[in-house]
C-alpha cells in the first residue's frame, strides 16, 4: 500500500516497486517489485551476488532509493522515512552492536530509539527467551557471533515491528538458538507482523516461508507459494526447493558450472564445455575437486 | 615438509605480502583522489625526512661539536643511547608475551606443519623487514653526527635488527609457559608492570639529572657535566652494563675501514647470534601468540576507530566486571537515547579519559602559565591558548565521534531518527567532555594566579561553542571523505596526504566563517564610527558577536553533517 490509499487490515505491509539500485555501473538489483502482507513470511533466495543484501538494505533505509518506490506500513521510505524505520527492525547478517554497553543497555537503547514505553518488563522477558540472561552485564564486544545474533533478534522483538527483515538471520546461532528463533519468528508473523526472510539456507526457508522470492542478478526469477513453485515449470527436475532454486538460477549456475568444466575438460581436452548439462556437470565435476583438495 | 621446505615457504607467503602491499598501493593511486593523497603524502614524507637531514644545526657545526666530544665518551653516550632504545622496546615485550600473527595468517600458520623455531625466524625476518624502514628516520636524523655516515649508516640498521629482535626473545621468554620466568609474571599485568617500570625508571633518570640536590649526592658537587659523564663512562658497572651494545656503538662509530670491518663483523655475529637464540629458545608458544595476536588486533580495531594506543591501553573494564550505570543525562527522547549511549562509551574509557585529558590539561595549562600581561589580556589569552589548544588535541586523541562509530554505521542508518539530530546527539557528548576538560584547565589556571576578571565569564561561555564547532565540522569532513586508519600501516602514505588535505580544508572553512565574522565588525566598527556612537561598543560586542558566529557557525556545521550522514554510503569500503 502506498501512501495517502486507505488502511486496509489484510493490505501488505511492505510493497516494493520497481526498485532498482546500481554501484557505479554494476546494477545490484533490477525493476524489484513485491509486497509482504501482514502474517506472512517471504522467503528471499537467490545465488551470491544476486541484490539480497542490497534489496533488505535498501528497504531498512541503509541505502537510498535510486529509483522505485518502497512503502512501510503506508509510510513511504523517500517522504517520510522516519516512520516507516519506525515500524520495521532489521537483523543483518553480521550484527555490530555497540561495543560499550551491555546487553541490557542495548535494549534500553532501543526503546528509547523507537519510544518503546515500559520496556524493561518486556526486556527481561526477551531475554529469558533469546537466553541472554546470563550476558545481561556483558559488554557488546565481549559476544561471540551467537550472542550478537540473538541481541539482535531482541532487539528487533522490543520494537514489536509491523516489518521485520532479516539477512541470514540463523547464521551463528547453535541448534537450541535456531529452534527458538524459529518459534519465535513464526510467532512474530501469527502477531500480524510482514517478515522477509532471506537465507541460503533452503531447508529453512521451506520450512518457515510462506511466499518465495527467488531473485538473480536483481531481478525476480520466481514469485509465489512453495506450492505454486512445485506445480510451475521450475519443477521439472524435482520437487525439492533445491531444485527449484537450481532450475530458477540456471543461468548462474550454468555459468560455474562451464568454468569447472573448462577446467575438468582443460585436463582431458576432449569434450566441448558448452555442451555439458549443467546439473550432470556440477555433480561431475565436484568429486574431482575433492579429491584434488584431499 | 621439512624444515627448510616450510622455511622456504613461509619467505615466499613474505614475499607474496610485500608484493600484496605494494600492489595495493599503487591501486590506491589509481584514483584521481587517491593519486593526490599519495603524491601529497609522498612529498610530506619526504619534505619532512629532508628537514630532518638537512635542517640547520645539523651541518658543519653538528660535525665540529661531535667532534669535540671526546672518542670513549662519545662511545659512552652512543651505548647509552643504544640501551635507552632497547629499554623502551624491552617495555613494549611485557605487552607481547608471543608472536603476532596478522588476522588473515593466524589460524593458518598454527595449523600449519611448520616447526616453530621457522615460525619464529619468519616473523623475525618480517619485523627486520619492517624494522628496515624505520631505519629511515633514524638515518635521516643522525647521519650527519656520525663520523663516517657511509660506516654508521650499517650500524644504525644492524642496532636497530638487533633491539627489535632482543625484545622479540623477551617477550617470548616471558610467555613461553615451560619457562620459570612465565611462571613468575602468571596473572600479573606484565602491560602495566612494563609502564609501571618504564615510568619509574624515567623518573629516576630526570630526578638525578635535573636535581641538582640528588645529582651533587651521587656526582659531587659542582662537578661539571662532562666530568660526571667521563667518571660514569669508566665505572666498571658501566662498562659492564653497557658491553652487550659495545659492538653495535663501535660500527656506529667506526671511522675507519679495518674499524668498520671488524665491527661489522661482531655486530653480525651479535645479531646471528640473538636471532638464532631467539628462534631455538621459543618453546610452547601458541597459547601467547593466539592472546598477543588477538590483543594486538584489537588494539588495531580500536585505533581504527580513532582512539590513540594510550587510551586502548586505559580502558578499565575487565571483561565479567560488574558496570557503572550511567543516568539518562539527556532526558529519554530519541536524540537523548544516543547520546546516553555516547557518554556511556566516554565513562568505560574513563581511566584513560581522565589521565589523558588531565595531562594535556595540565600540560597547556603549565603552558599559558608562561604568558605574562595585563590582567584581562592574560585572561583572555590563556584561556583562548587553552581553548584552542586543548579542543585540538583532545578532540583528536580522545574520540567518540562518528570515526569509532564507523563499523556501526548500517545500524545508525537504520534507526528512526533524522539525520541532523543523530549527528548532534552522537557527537555532542564527545564535545561536552572535552569542553568540561578545558573549564578545568581555566579554572585550575585562574586559580593558580589567582585572577578572577570579569572577562572570565564570557570566556568560559565561549569554550562549549568553540569545542562543538570544531568537532561538529571534523565529523561532517569525516563523513563526507571517511577512512579507516592506523598509523604506520598499511595506507600511510595515503592517509598523511589526506589528513593535511583535510586539515586544510577544516581551516579554509574556519577562515571563512572567521572571515564572514570580521566583515561584521568592520561593517559595525564603520557605522559606529559614522554615527559617532560610544568608541568602545564594538570592543565590548565583538566577544558576543564571536559567540553568536561561532555558534551559528557550529549549526551550519551540524547540518553539514546531517547532510553528510545522509548521502553516507554504508556498501562503499573504507579503508
Amino acid at each position: 500500500m502506498l501512501e495517502g490509499q486507505e488502511a486496509d487490515p489484510g493490505a501488505a505491509l511492505l510493497h516494493v516497486r520497481e526498485l532498482v539500485r546500481c554501484f557505479d555501473d554494476v546494477v545490484a538489483v533490477d525493476g524489484l517489485s513485491f509486497e509482504v502482507r501482514p502474517g506472512e513470511i517471504l522467503g528471499l533466495v537467490g545465488p551470491n551476488g544476486a541484490g539480497k543484501t542490497t534489496t533488505l538494505r535498501t528497504i531498512a533505509g541503509i541505502l537510498p532509493v535510486q529509483s522505485g518506490e518502497i512503502s512501510v506500513a503506508g509510510h513511504s521510505l523517500d517522504s517520510d522515512p522516519i516512520a516507516a524505520k519506525s515500524e520495521l527492525a532489521w537483523i543483518p547478517d553480521d550484527p555490530q552492536p555497540d561495543e560499550n554497553l551491555t546487553v541490557k543497555e542495548h535494549l534500553e537503547f532501543t526503546a528509547g530509539i523507537y519510544g518503546v514505553a515500559e520496556w524493561e518488563a518486556l526486556a527481561d522477558q526477551l531475554l529469558e527467551r533469546f537466553d541472554l540472561s546470563p550476558k545481561a552485564e556483558a559488554l557488546g564486544g565481549e559476544l561471540s557471533r551467537g550472542m550478537r545474533q540473538k541481541l539482535a533478534f531482541a532487539q528487533a522483538w522490543l520494537t514489536a515491528p509491523k516489518v521485520l527483515l532479516m539477512d541470514e538471520p540463523l547464521s551463528g546461532l547453535d541448534p537450541l538458538g535456531i529452534r527458538a528463533a524459529k518459534e519465535e519468528i513464526r510467532k512474530l508473523a501469527d502477531g500480524g507482523a510482514a517478515i522477509v526472510l532471506s537465507s541460503h539456507l533452503l531447508k529453512l526457508i521451506e520450512e518457515l516461508a510462506d511466499r518465495l522470492l527467488i531473485i538473480d542478478h536483481g531481478r525476480a526469477m520466481f514469485s509465489g507459494t512453495l506450492q505454486e513453485a512445485r506445480e510451475s515449470e521450475l519443477a521439472r527436475g524435482g520437487g525439492s526447493l533445491e531444485e527449484i532454486f537450481l532450475t530458477a538460477t540456471g543461468g548462474s549456475i550454468a555459468e560455474e558450472v562451464d568454468v569447472l568444466g573448462e577446467v575438468e575438460l582443460g585436463a582431458g581436452g576432449e569434450r566441448d564445455a558448452g555442451s555439458v548439462d549443467p546439473v550432470e556437470s556440477v555433480e561431475a565435476a565436484v568429486p574431482v575437486v575433492e579429491d584434488e583438495e584431499v | 615438509m621439512g624444515r627448510s621446505h616450510s622455511l622456504a615457504t613461509l619467505f615466499a607467503l613474505a614475499r607474496i605480502q610485500w608484493r600484496a602491499a605494494l600492489r595495493k598501493q599503487f591501486r590506491r593511486m589509481r584514483t584521481p583522489g587517491g593519486c593526490v593523497f599519495g603524491i601529497v603524502g609522498g612529498v610530506l614524507i619526504l619534505g619532512w625526512l629532508g628537514v630532518m637531514m638537512y635542517a640547520p644545526g645539523r651541518g658543519s657545526d653538528a660535525d665540529a661539536t661531535v667532534a669535540a666530544v671526546e672518542p670513549d665518551l662519545r662511545l659512552f653516550y652512543a651505548q647509552v643511547f643504544l640501551c635507552g632504545f632497547a629499554f623502551l622496546n624491552l617495555m613494549g615485550a611485557f605487552n607481547a608475551k608471543g608472536l603476532y600473527l596478522p588476522k588473515g595468517e593466524i589460524h593458518k600458520l598454527l595449523s600449519a606443519p611448520i616447526a616453530t623455531q621457522d615460525l619464529v625466524r619468519y616473523r623475525l625476518f618480517v619485523d627486520a623487514g619492517k624494522t628496515l624502514l624505520s631505519s629511515v628516520i633514524f638515518i635521516a636524523l643522525f647521519w650527519q653526527r656520525l663520523p663516517q655516515p657511509a660506516y654508521g649508516i650499517f650500524g644504525i640498521i644492524l642496532a636497530l635488527f638487533a633491539i627489535t629482535i632482543a625484545g622479540r626473545m623477551i617477550g617470548l621468554a616471558i610467555g613461553n609457559a615451560n619457562l620459570w620466568i612465565a611462571r613468575l609474571f602468571r596473572g600479573t599485568a606484565l602491560g602495566r608492570v612494563g609502564f609501571f617500570l618504564g615510568l619509574l625508571v624515567w623518573m629516576g633518570l630526570v630526578m638525578t639529572f635535573v636535581s641538582d640536590g640528588l645529582s651533587e649526592r651521587i656526582f659531587g658537587a659542582g662537578e661539571p657535566l662532562v666530568d660526571r659523564m667521563e667518571r660514569i663512562a669508566e665505572s666498571p658497572i658501566a662498562i659492564a652494563l653497557l658491553m652487550p651494545v659495545r659492538p653495535l656503538a663501535e660500527l656506529l662509530l667506526a671511522e675507519t675501514v679495518g674499524g668498520f670491518l671488524i665491527w661489522l663483523a661482531a655486530s653480525v655475529a651479535l645479531l646471528v647470534l640473538v636471532f638464532e637464540c631467539t628462534a631455538r629458545s621459543a618453546g610452547e608458544i601458541r597459547e601467547a601468540t593466539l592472546t598477543t595476536s588477538e590483543a594486538l588486533a584489537k588494539r588495531l580495531g580500536a585505533m581504527r576507530k580513532g582512539h590513540s594506543g594510550l587510551m586502548v591501553m586505559g580502558r578499565t573494564r575487565k571483561p565479567g566486571a560488574r558496570v557503572r550505570r550511567l543516568p539518562r543525562l539527556f532526558g529519554r527522547g530519541r536524540g537523548g537515547t544516543v547520546a546516553w549511549a555516547q557518554c556511556i562509551g566516554i565513562t568505560r574509557f574513563s581511566m584513560a579519559t581522565t589521565l589523558i585529558g588531565l595531562g594535556v590539561v595540565g600540560m597547556v595549562v603549565m603552558l599559558s602559565l608562561q604568558i605574562h600581561g595585563r590582567a584581562e589580556k592574560q585572561v583572555m589569552v590563556s584561556s583562548l591558548l587553552i581553548t584552542v589548544l586543548g579542543t585540538m588535541y583532545l578532540a583528536a586523541t580522545m574520540r567518540f565521534d562518528f570515526r569509532s562509530n564507523l563499523s556501526r554505521m548500517e545500524s545508525m542508518k537504520s534507526w528512526p531518527l533524522p539525520a541532523g539530530r543523530l549527528f548532534f546527539a552522537t557527537v555532542f557528548p564527545q564535545a561536552l567532555m572535552v569542553t568540561v576538560l578545558i573549564w578545568i584547565g581555566i579554572l585550575v589556571r585562574v586559580g593558580v594566579t589567582s585572577n578572577f576578571h570579569p572577562v572570565l565569564a564570557p570566556c568560559l561561555a565561549l569554550v562549549p561553542v568553540v569545542v562543538y564547532a570544531w568537532v561538529a565540522l571534523d565529523n561532517a569532513v569525516f563523513l563526507f571523505f571517511p577512512v579507516k586508519f592506523i598509523p604506520g600501516q598499511d595506507g600511510a602514505l595515503h592517509h598523511i596526504g589526506r589528513s593535511i588535505m583535510l586539515l586544510a580544508l577544516r581551516i579554509i572553512l574556519l577562515g571563512a566563517a572567521g572571515l564572514v565574522l570580521g566583515v561584521i565588525l568592520f561593517v559595525l566598527s564603520e557605522i559606529t564610527e559614522a554615527f559617532g556612537w560610544e568608541e568602545g561598543l564594538v570592543e565590548s560586542v565583538a566577544p558576543w558577536i564571536f559567540f553568536i558566529g561561532t555558534l551559528a557557525a557550529g549549526v551550519v556545521f551540524s547540518f553539514a553533517g546531517g547532510f553528510a550522514l545522509r548521502r553516507f554510503d554504508v556498501s562503499k569500503a573504507v579503508s
